[in-house]
C-alpha cells in the first residue's frame, strides 16, 4: 500500500467516504442547483464525530491534526467539494483558536465545535483580497471591549457560522502590523451578513459579506496579542492550506473514477472508449498526476503534524499543485466524457466548476508563487549568510 | 430493561453472488461483508428503545464464525453495550440450527425484548424470528416499519396491502424489522473507537444441534436472455410488439 494508514486514520477515511457516497452522492446535483446550505448532512457529518478529528482530546475532540482533517475533507470531496467546505471551511475558522487561543477561549469555543457547531474565517475585504495586507475592519478598545467597524467579503460559510475569527485592525498607524484576531460570535449585536453570493462552483458552500456595526466584542476574545493578527492568519493559512490540496485532491479523484468508468461502458466505433490509446494515456496523464498531488499533500499534512515550525513554502506548494491539478484532471474528465460532458446530467462540469476554486482561494496560485519564491530566497541568503 | 438484537454478517449487498463451480455454495473468495441491514434497522430501534427509557442494556447477540465479531462491533459502534458471540466453525445455513442456538443462549437471559431483521439477506429464508418465537414461547411481531415508545408500552406499526396495522406490544416480545421508516445511525468514530473496548463474549457451541434441511446444491440464475429492438415505423413496431409478446414471450 503507497500510503500506510494507521486504524484510526483508515476509521476516518472509511466514514467520510461512506457519508461521501450515501449521503452527499445522490443530493449534490440538488445542491448544486439550490445553492442551499447541506445542514442536513452537517448534522451527520457531526454525529460521527468528524469535526472532533482536528480538536484535541481535552476539548471533546479526537486530538488527530492536519493530516487526519485532509482525510476526511478528501474524501467528502470526492462526494461533493462545495458540501464538504462547511468542513473545511469550519477547520480554516478553528484553527486561530487552535493555535493561539488561550485555555479559556479553547475551552469556551472548541467543545462546541466538536459537537458540530461550524467556523468560519475572514480576512478579505472588498478591496483587500491577494492584497490582505489591505484591510480596514477597525478594532477600537473601549474599556472592556473591542468595538469592530467594517466590511468582510467572500466569507465562507458566513451567516451559516456560529464562530468567526475575524482579522481588523486595533492601530491602523501601524497598517497590517496593527492587526489583531478576535473571536466573534453569531449573535453579538451589530453583527450582519450581507448578500449570499451566487458562484460558478462549490454551490452548496454560503459565501457570503458579514457587515461590522459597532459589534462589541468583550477584550477576553482577543486571540494571543494586540498586534499579532498577522502573524495569527499566516500560521491559520500555513495549517489549512493542505485541506485545500485534499479538497483538490477528493475532486480529482471523484472526476477520475467517473472517466474511467464511463471510458468503460461508452461505446463508438463498436467498443469501449476506453480501448483507444487516445484516452488511455489521458486516464494515465490523469492518474499520474493524482498521485504526484497526494503524496506531496499527505507528506506536508504529516509534516505539520509531527513539527512546530514555518510551513509556509510547503503548505502552499501543496496547494499549488494538487488544486492545478484537480483543474487540469476536471477538464479532462469533461474531454473524456465528450457532450455528455458538458451537461449536467453527468457529474463532471460541476467537478470542473468545483476545481476552479481551489486555484483561487486561500490564496490565489500566482501569490502562493509568490510564497514559494520568497522563502526560496529567504532560505538562499541565510545559505549563504548575507 | 435487557434488550437483544441478533446480528448477521452477510456480502455486502452492492455485490454481485456467484455460485461456486461445484455448485456447493457461493464463492466467498474477497467477498466483502457487512451486517445485514435489517438487523440495522433492528439494533437502531433497540438503541431508541433504551434512549427513551433512559435505562436498560442493548446487548448484540450473533450465531455465525469467528468474523462475525467485526458485525457484533459495528452494532456496539452504534452503540450497543456489550456483544455476544455463539461461536460455530462453519457458517450454519440451517434456520433450525440457528434457532436453536439463539434459543438455547436466550431462554437463560431473561430478555424483554428480542429485536432482529425479518430476514437476512445473504438466503433470503426469514425463518429464525419464527422459530425462536416458537422455541421460547415469546409473541411476534413481524415485518414491522416503525416503532413508537409510550408510557403504556409500545405501539408498533406494520404495513400491509390494505394499510398500516397499528400494534399495541408490552414486552417479553421478538420484534423484526422491515425496512424501516427510521434510519440507522452512522456508527460515530468515537463509537468505533469505544467498540473496540466493550466486551464481547464467545460462547463456542460445540455441539451443534439437529439440522431440519440439508442444501444439495447450489444453481446460479439463468443468464439473462439479449434484449431485442423493434426497429420499424409507427405502427408497424406497435403491431410487431404485440405479436411478440403474445407469441414469443407469451405475457398478452
Amino acid at each position: 500500500m503507497l500510503y500506510p494508514l494507521t486504524e484510526e486514520e483508515k476509521m476516518i477515511k472509511d466514514i467520510a467516504r461512506k457519508i461521501a457516497k450515501e449521503k452527499i452522492v445522490p443530493v449534490r446535483a440538488k445542491f448544486d442547483e439550490t445553492e442551499e446550505f447541506p445542514w442536513d448532512i452537517v448534522k451527520v457529518m457531526a454525529d460521527a464525530d468528524l469535526f472532533r478529528v482536528f480538536i484535541p482530546e481535552e476539548y471533546e475532540g479526537l486530538g488527530m491534526g492536519v493530516f487526519a482533517m485532509c482525510l476526511a475533507v478528501e474524501e467528502l470531496s470526492w462526494g461533493c467539494a462545495g458540501i464538504a467546505l462547511s468542513y473545511a471551511g469550519t477547520a480554516l475558522g478553528t484553527f486561530p483558536i487552535l493555535l493561539y487561543g488561550n485555555e479559556e477561549q479553547k475551552k469556551k469555543y472548541l467543545p462546541q465545535i466538536a459537537g458540530g457547531k461550524i467556523a468560519a474565517f475572514c480576512i478579505t475585504e472588498p478591496q483587500a483580497g491577494s492584497d490582505a495586507l489591505s484591510i480596514r475592519t477597525r478594532a477600537e478598545r473601549d474599556g472592556d471591549v473591542y468595538v469592530l467597524n467594517g466590511l468582510k467579503q467572500f466569507i465562507t460559510n458566513g451567516g451559516e457560522a456560529d464562530i468567526y475569527t475575524v482579522i481588523a485592525l486595533t492601530d491602523p498607524t501601524k497598517g497590517i502590523r496593527g492587526a489583531s484576531a478576535f473571536i466573534v460570535e453569531k449573535d453579538m449585536p451589530g453583527l450582519k451578513f450581507g448578500k449570499k453570493e451566487k458562484k460558478l462552483g462549490i454551490r452548496a458552500s454560503a459565501t457570503r459579506e458579514i457587515i461590522f456595526e459597532n459589534v462589541k466584542v468583550p477584550k477576553e476574545n482577543l486571540i494571543a496579542r494586540e498586534g499579532f493578527g498577522l502573524f495569527v492568519a499566516m500560521r491559520t493559512f500555513d495549517n489549512a492550506r493542505p485541506g485545500v490540496a485534499a479538497q483538490a485532491l477528493g475532486i480529482a479523484q471523484s472526476a477520475f473514477d467517473a472517466a474511467v468508468e464511463y471510458a468503460m461502458e461508452r461505446k463508438q466505433f463498436g467498443q469501449p472508449i476506453i480501448s483507444f490509446q487516445a484516452i488511455q494515456h489521458i486516464l494515465a496523464d490523469m492518474a499520474i498526476k493524482i498521485e504526484a498531488a497526494r503524496s506531496l499533500t499527505y507528506s506536508v499534512a504529516k509534516a505539520i503534524d509531527r513539527g512546530k515550525g514555518d510551513f509556509s513554502k510547503e503548505s502552499s506548494i501543496a496547494k499549488c499543485f494538487a488544486s492545478d491539478i484537480a483543474m487540469e484532471v476536471t477538464v479532462d474528465a469533461v474531454q473524456i466524457f465528450g457532450g455528455y460532458g458538458y451537461i449536467k446530467d453527468y457529474p463532471v462540469e460541476k467537478m470542473m466548476r468545483d476545481a476552479k476554486i481551489t486555484q483561487i482561494y486561500e490564496g490565489t496560485n500566482q501569490i502562493l508563487r509568490n510564497t514559494i519564491a520568497s522563502c526560496i530566497l529567504k532560505e538562499k541568503r541565510k545559505a549563504i549568510g548575507t | 430493561m435487557k434488550i437483544f438484537v441478533t446480528v448477521k454478517r452477510v456480502p455486502d449487498t452492492g455485490v454481485p453472488l456467484r455460485v461456486k463451480s461445484d455448485r456447493t455454495g457461493i464463492d466467498r473468495e474477497g467477498l466483502p461483508y457487512v451486517i445485514n441491514p435489517y438487523d440495522e434497522y433492528a439494533t437502531e430501534a433497540a438503541l431508541r428503545i433504551k434512549e427513551k427509557i433512559g435505562d436498560g442494556e442493548v446487548i448484540a447477540v450473533s450465531c455465525g464464525t469467528e468474523d462475525s465479531i467485526e458485525t457484533i462491533r459495528h452494532a456496539l459502534a452504534m452503540g450497543a453495550d456489550r456483544g455476544v458471540l455463539l461461536k460455530v466453525n462453519d457458517e450454519i445455513t440451517d434456520s433450525v440450527q440457528t434457532a436453536d442456538i439463539l434459543s438455547d443462549y436466550l431462554k437463560s437471559e431473561n430478555p424483554d425484548f428480542i429485536l432482529m431483521g425479518k430476514k437476512a439477506v445473504d438466503y433470503d429464508r426469514g425463518l429464525v424470528p419464527a422459530y425462536l418465537s416458537e422455541k421460547l414461547g415469546f409473541p411476534l411481531e413481524t415485518c414491522v416499519t416503525n416503532m413508537e415508545i409510550k408510557d403504556s408500552g409500545f405501539v408498533l406499526e406494520r404495513e400491509t396491502e390494505y394499510g398500516v396495522e397499528i400494534i399495541e406490544a408490552r414486552s417479553p416480545l421478538i420484534i423484526s424489522f422491515e425496512k424501516a421508516k427510521f434510519e440507522p445511525r452512522f456508527p460515530s468514530l468515537r463509537g468505533v473507537m469505544m467498540a473496540k473496548k466493550k466486551p464481547v463474549d464467545v460462547n463456542e457451541i460445540s455441539n451443534l444441534p439437529a439440522n431440519s434441511t440439508n442444501i444439495l446444491s447450489y444453481e446460479p440464475p439463468p443468464e439473462r436472455k439479449k434484449g431485442k429492438i423493434i426497429d420499424l415505423p409507427f405502427p408497424d413496431n406497435v403491431k410487431e410488439l404485440v405479436k411478440l409478446l403474445k407469441e414469443e414471450s407469451k405475457i398478452i
